[in-house]
């Protein structure tokens, strides 16, 4: 009679994968038609933080000195800032998208892991639009498409996943505290300054050879400006840091919000 | 169609993240008072609940706020775990609370009825072909087309309802909907929830309006505190109901008189006390049988000179339905002719009204001019039956009609 239990006693609605897979289209669609209808601009907005983000880095780069190794400065940056971008807005939006959810969640047993999902899967969509742009960029610059691009597909898929991994850990606490809502901005800003976005990583490296070896979005990062501006394939070394940093962070915020996540509906 | 469609078991729920259930079992057994220890580190929203619905049956959930209602519907939804206990569901289930739940206001209806479906769990083939009827019974029109930050709170609480009612579920979890949403509307809802229980859809019916309860349900629980006080009939409840409710009474008989003049109004003159007499023998009573003629002697406390005025008396019900009105003009000759304490009398003859407890709201307002003085709950009176079948009938309705019946084979 005292048996601890905490399982929700209704079935899943969502069982299925079709069903599962049709709310997480549905609820992508609607915050990507939703997002810039009420705009002016419309769809711009999914490519003006990382053409913004790249003038202002650019400029500061140069403001500061710091080497582009010989490349053009401006393809330099972009290459590294608009997956930078992808990062930091999933990381930002993840936990808002959660809480935007709160009346769904509220309502019906739908995944909880829908969620942050839905918001990656949204600005991956912005990360494309801007990609366009970066490719057009790049072939301004007489930088050749070549087979070193056929890293990309493995390194979206890794920013996504560091995005997610620290997008649920960061939800799981939002629902209870609201500090981190207000405060990750600020830990992206301090954390784009140590990573190798502006800067090339071999600056990073020298300077803080440690937080170059424990950021997980050094390797990443790094990974894709050396396919896009050099034609080189990652450093296999450095992604394989990032991958495990990313893992760590995965393995302390999965099950953080596989257990809080069921309590959401009693604090939203 | 047969077999339990919920079956819950000792629920108890208690709100806020609990511990890992290991460091919980050790801190239980540290403290050792085995049950007691429960009721002590609370607070309970829900304790110790238990009860099971037939699969086709419909129940309803009275209670007052705060008495754990919501969480009993949230717990059958399985969108928040419970602390202890069991609790089974079999069935795809439909909660009807929070119906504007994942309406985006930028989108446009149909696109929002689409989301709405794939929330519940349809594909968007399923829900294509839902379409037409959602549309139909939604009555929105041209409406559907535009997004929903222009529609009217009522509006969008249709688009909600009409997704809910048109969706196939075993179980439906309805959570005080009815209250919004024109007449009309609010008929077809009913309606339609008739339509759906006669079809074998479990109905579970959380509502403050008691009389709904009488006329959707079959079986009630009555909630207080988080524990389930009473179940049975919806009528047995009711009174279990009322009678919870009735320290909402409050009358300014006896009230201090600083109270008077904080009220709104002119305060021209200020009702100071109001009774209740037999009328034949002029007795103070404070409660009388369906039928009786009683007399109401509004006492006022006349300050100023005032013109002519009208002064109302408006019956209402546990629910707050006016169930009765009666007013009288006065002339400014008359009411010039007052000063100080002075009385009124309102006499009513042969009250037909079922056993219960009702209240008397007054309102003085000028003739074409401002309000004088108003009370509302100025005073509260029992009617009592004079029968065994009167008294049976205690707030299963408002009016007592003596009906006759006949019973016989028509001739041809």
């Amino acid at each position: 009679m005292s048996q601890w239990s905490n399982n929700n006693p209704a079935q899943n609605q969502v069982d299925s994968w079709l069903g599962y897979w049709n709310l997480l289209i549905s609820l992508v669609t609607r915050d990507i038609r939703a997002r810039y209808r009420r705009t002016f601009l419309g769809p711009l907005w999914a490519i003006i933080p990382s053409i913004l983000y790249t003038v202002i880095l650019s400029f500061l780069s140069g403001l500061v000195g710091a080497s582009s190794e010989g490349m053009p400065r401006l393809a330099f940056v972009m290459a590294a800032t608009v997956p930078w971008t992808f990062l930091q807005s999933s990381v930002v939006r993840i936990p808002h998208g959660v809480l935007a959810n709160g009346t769904i969640l509220r309502k019906m047993p739908v995944p909880r892991q829908i969620f942050p999902l839905v918001v990656i899967l949204t600005t991956f969509f912005d990360f494309m639009m801007s990609s366009i742009v970066l490719v057009i960029v790049l072939q301004l610059f007489g930088m050749p498409i070549s087979w070193a691009w056929l890293w990309l597909p493995a390194l979206v898929g890794m920013t996504g996943f560091l995005a997610w991994a620290i997008g649920i850990g960061l939800s799981a606490i939002t629902i209870y505290r609201r500090d981190m809502l207000h405060g990750i901005q600020y830990i992206m800003q301090v954390w784009l300054f140590v990573s190798p976005v502006m800067v090339s990583s071999s600056k990073i490296l020298e300077d803080w050879p440690l937080l170059h070896a424990l950021n997980p979005a050094a390797g990443i990062i790094d990974g894709f400006r050396r396919v896009l501006v050099y034609g080189e394939p990652p450093n296999a070394e450095w992604l394989l840091a990032s991958l495990i940093m990313t893992c760590l962070v995965l393995a302390v915020a999965y099950p953080m919000y596989h257990v809080m996540s069921q309590y959401f509906a009693d604090v939203l | 169609m047969s077999g339990l469609a919920i079956q819950a078991r000792d629920v108890w729920k208690r709100y806020g993240l609990p511990l890992r259930p290991w460091l919980q079992r050790r801190i239980d057994r540290l403290r050792a008072d085995g049950e007691g220890a429960r009721v002590k580190y609370g607070p309970w929203a829900l304790r110790d609940v238990s009860f099971e619905v037939e699969r086709g049956e419909s129940l309803g959930i009275v209670g007052k706020n705060g008495a754990g209602k919501s969480t009993l519907l949230k717990l059958i939804a399985g969108v928040s775990p419970l602390t202890y206990g069991s609790l089974q569901v079999s069935g795809r289930l439909f909660p009807m609370i929070e119906l504007a739940a994942g309406i985006h206001r930028d989108l446009t209806g149909r696109e929002n009825i689409k989301l709405l479906g794939a929330i519940m769990g349809f594909t968007a083939g399923q829900m294509e072909a839902k379409m037409p009827e959602v549309e139909d019974f939604a009555e929105l029109g041209d409406w559907l087309d535009k997004p929903v930050w222009q529609y009217s709170s009522g509006m969008q609480t249709r688009l909600g309802f009409s997704v809910a009612v048109n969706v196939d579920a075993d179980i439906l979890l309805i959570d005080e909907v009815l209250s919004v949403g024109d007449i009309n509307f609010q008929k077809k809802c009913l309606n339609r929830m008739d339509e759906l229980s006669n079809s074998g859809v479990t109905v579970i019916f959380v509502t403050h309006n008691p009389y709904s309860i009488e006329r959707i349900c079959e079986r009630a629980l009555y909630l207080e505190g988080g524990e389930i006080a009473a179940a049975g009939s919806p009528s047995d409840i009711l009174s279990a109901y009322f009678k919870g409710a009735l320290d909402r009474s409050t009358t300014i008989a006896g009230k201090d008189p600083i109270a008077a003049d904080l009220r709104e109004g002119t305060g021209a003159f200020r009702i100071m006390k109001v009774s209740m007499h037999d009328a034949a023998s002029g007795q103070e009573i404070s409660s009388f049988s369906t039928g009786e003629s009683i007399c109401f002697r509004i006492t006022l406390d006349v300050r100023e000179p005032t013109a002519s005025y009208r002064f109302s008396l408006r019956i209402v019900d546990p629910a707050s339905t006016v169930v009765s009105f009666v007013d009288v003009p006065i002339s400014a000759r008359r009411s010039l002719a007052l000063a100080g304490d002075s009385v009124l009398e309102c006499r009513v003859d042969n009250i037909n009204l079922l056993p219960g407890q009702y209240w008397l709201d007054l309102v003085a307002r000028e003739i074409a001019g401002p309000v004088i003085d108003s009370v509302s709950y100025a005073y509260t009176f029992n009617i009592l039956g004079n029968s065994e079948v009167i008294e049976q009938m205690e707030h299963r309705g408002i009016v007592y009609l003596p009906a006759r019946w006949a019973l016989r084979r028509a001739r041809q």
